[in-house]
C-alpha cells in the first residue's frame, strides 16, 4: 500500500521537485542528488504527511535541500581558497560592475542567469509563480509566509530581473 | 522585518493603484515604474491604467522601460519544467528495495494531466476543447448525412426478384386450395349440418309437442 502510494506520488512530482532544484541550482547534478535526498525524505516521512499538503511539503523540503546546498557550496569554495585568492577574489567582487558581467553571458541562459543572482526566497517565489505556475496560496503554504509577501516577493524579483538583464535590452541582443 | 516592509508596501500599493489618481490625471516616472508590475499583471484599476497608458505615451524613458518588462515576462515564461531524469527514480527504489512493481504504473489520466501539466495547459480548457471534438465527431456525420436515394437495381436482379414473388405466389395458391379443399370435405359439411339440424328440430318440434299433447 505504501509502496504504491510513494511510487505513485513520485510519478506525480518528480518533475517539479527535480526542476525547482534546476532552477534553484542552476546545476544538473545538483538538482539530481536534491531530488533523491526529498524522494527518499518522501518515503521516510510518507505517513505524517497530510495527503492535501503533499505539494506544499515537497516544495519547502526541496527549497531546504537547494539552500543547504548553495550555503556548502560556497563555504567549500572559500575554505578552500588561499589568503591571497580570497583577497583576489574580493577585489574582482569589487571592480565587476554587475551590468558587464551580464552582458558576457551567452544570451541563451541569461535568464537562467539572472534568475541564480536573486535572493533565496525571491528566487523561490520566482520560480515557483512563473516557471511551475503555482497558485499564491501553494507558494504562501509551502513558504510558511503570508500570500501578500509572496506577491511582494514576486514584485521585487521581477524588478530585479529587469535590472539584471537591462544590459542586454539596451544593447538589443 | 522582510514581512513588515513587505505588508507596509503591499498596503502603500493598495491604496496607490485603487485610490490615488492626480487632480490633473498625470503620473511622474517613479511611480509608473513602480505600478509596471501591477500594470503588466493586469492588477490596477481602470483609471489608474489609463493614467499609466497616457504617461508611457508621452514618456520615452517610461515606454523603455515596460519594453524591458515586457521582454523579461516574456523570457522568463518561455522556460520549461525540466523533466526529471529516471535514473534518479531507479537510484531511490534501488536504495529503498522497491522492485519496479506494478505501483510505478501511473495511470492514462495522470499521464494526461502530467502532459498538460508539463506544457501549462489548463485541464478545463483541454477538457471543454475535448468534449466539443467529441461532439463534432459524433454529430457532424449526422448533419452531413444525404437524404435516402432510390436504390437502382440491376436487371438480372430484377428478374431474380419476380421469380422469388411467383414462387410465393405459386406457394400461397397451393395453400389456398388445400385449406378450400379440407373446409370442402370436413368444415363445410358441419356448417351445413348443424343449420339444417336446428331446422329439423324446430320444423318438428310442434309436431312432437301435438303429439305429447
Amino acid at each position: 500500500m505504501k509502496k504504491t502510494q510513494f511510487k505513485k506520488l513520485v510519478a506525480r512530482y518528480k518533475d517539479i521537485v527535480y526542476s525547482h532544484a534546476y532552477y534553484f541550482t542552476g546545476n544538473n547534478d545538483d538538482a539530481a542528488d536534491i531530488t533523491q535526498e526529498v524522494l527518499l525524505k518522501l518515503w521516510h516521512h510518507l505517513d505524517k504527511i497530510a495527503p492535501g499538503a503533499m505539494k506544499s511539503w515537497l516544495l519547502k523540503v526541496t527549497r531546504n535541500l537547494c539552500i543547504d546546498c548553495s550555503r556548502q557550496k560556497r563555504e567549500i569554495a572559500f575554505s578552500t581558497m588561499t589568503n591571497s585568492a580570497k583577497f583576489e577574489l574580493e577585489q574582482i567582487d569589487a571592480s565587476l560592475n554587475p551590468e558587464e558581467e551580464t552582458i558576457n553571458i551567452d544570451a541563451k541562459d541569461r535568464i537562467l542567469n539572472a534568475i541564480q543572482k536573486l535572493p533565496p526566497k525571491i528566487k523561490d517565489v520566482i520560480i515557483m509563480r512563473e516557471i511551475h505556475d503555482l497558485k499564491y496560496e501553494d507558494i504562501a503554504a509551502s513558504m510558511d509566509i503570508p500570500i501578500n509577501s509572496v506577491k511582494a516577493y514576486l514584485h521585487r524579483g521581477r524588478k530585479l530581473l529587469v535590472n539584471y538583464l537591462k544590459p542586454y535590452y539596451q544593447q538589443g541582443f | 522585518m522582510v514581512i513588515g516592509e513587505s505588508a507596509s508596501r503591499v498596503i502603500g500599493k493598495y491604496v496607490i493603484k485603487n485610490y490615488i489618481v492626480s487632480k490633473d490625471n498625470s503620473m511622474n516616472c517613479e511611480e509608473c515604474e513602480n505600478l509596471m508590475d501591477e500594470f503588466f499583471h493586469h492588477e490596477l484599476s481602470f483609471k489608474v491604467k489609463r493614467q499609466i497608458r497616457g504617461h508611457l505615451k508621452s514618456c520615452p524613458k517610461c515606454q523603455a522601460v515596460s519594453q524591458e518588462y515586457d521582454n523579461m515576462l516574456q523570457e522568463l515564461r518561455s522556460l520549461e519544467v525540466h523533466r526529471c531524469p529516471n535514473v534518479v527514480v531507479e537510484k531511490v527504489f534501488d536504495i529503498l528495495n522497491l522492485a519496479e512493481g506494478p505501483g510505478y504504473r501511473i495511470s492514462l489520466l495522470e499521464k494526461f494531466v502530467e502532459f498538460l501539466n508539463r506544457y501549462r495547459l489548463r485541464t478545463g480548457l483541454v477538457g471543454a476543447a475535448v468534449l466539443i471534438i467529441l461532439a463534432m465527431i459524433i454529430i457532424y456525420p449526422r448533419l452531413s448525412q444525404k437524404p435516402h436515394v432510390k436504390q437502382q437495381y440491376s436487371e438480372v436482379q430484377i428478374e431474380q426478384a419476380k421469380d422469388q414473388v411467383k414462387m410465393a405466389l405459386a406457394y400461397f395458391n397451393e395453400i389456398t386450395s388445400r385449406t378450400q379443399r379440407i373446409i370442402e370435405e370436413q368444415v363445410l359439411p358441419q356448417q351445413v349440418i348443424k343449420p339444417m339440424k336446428s331446422s329439423i328440430r324446430t320444423a318438428i318440434k310442434p309436431l312432437i309437442d301435438g303429439g305429447e299433447s
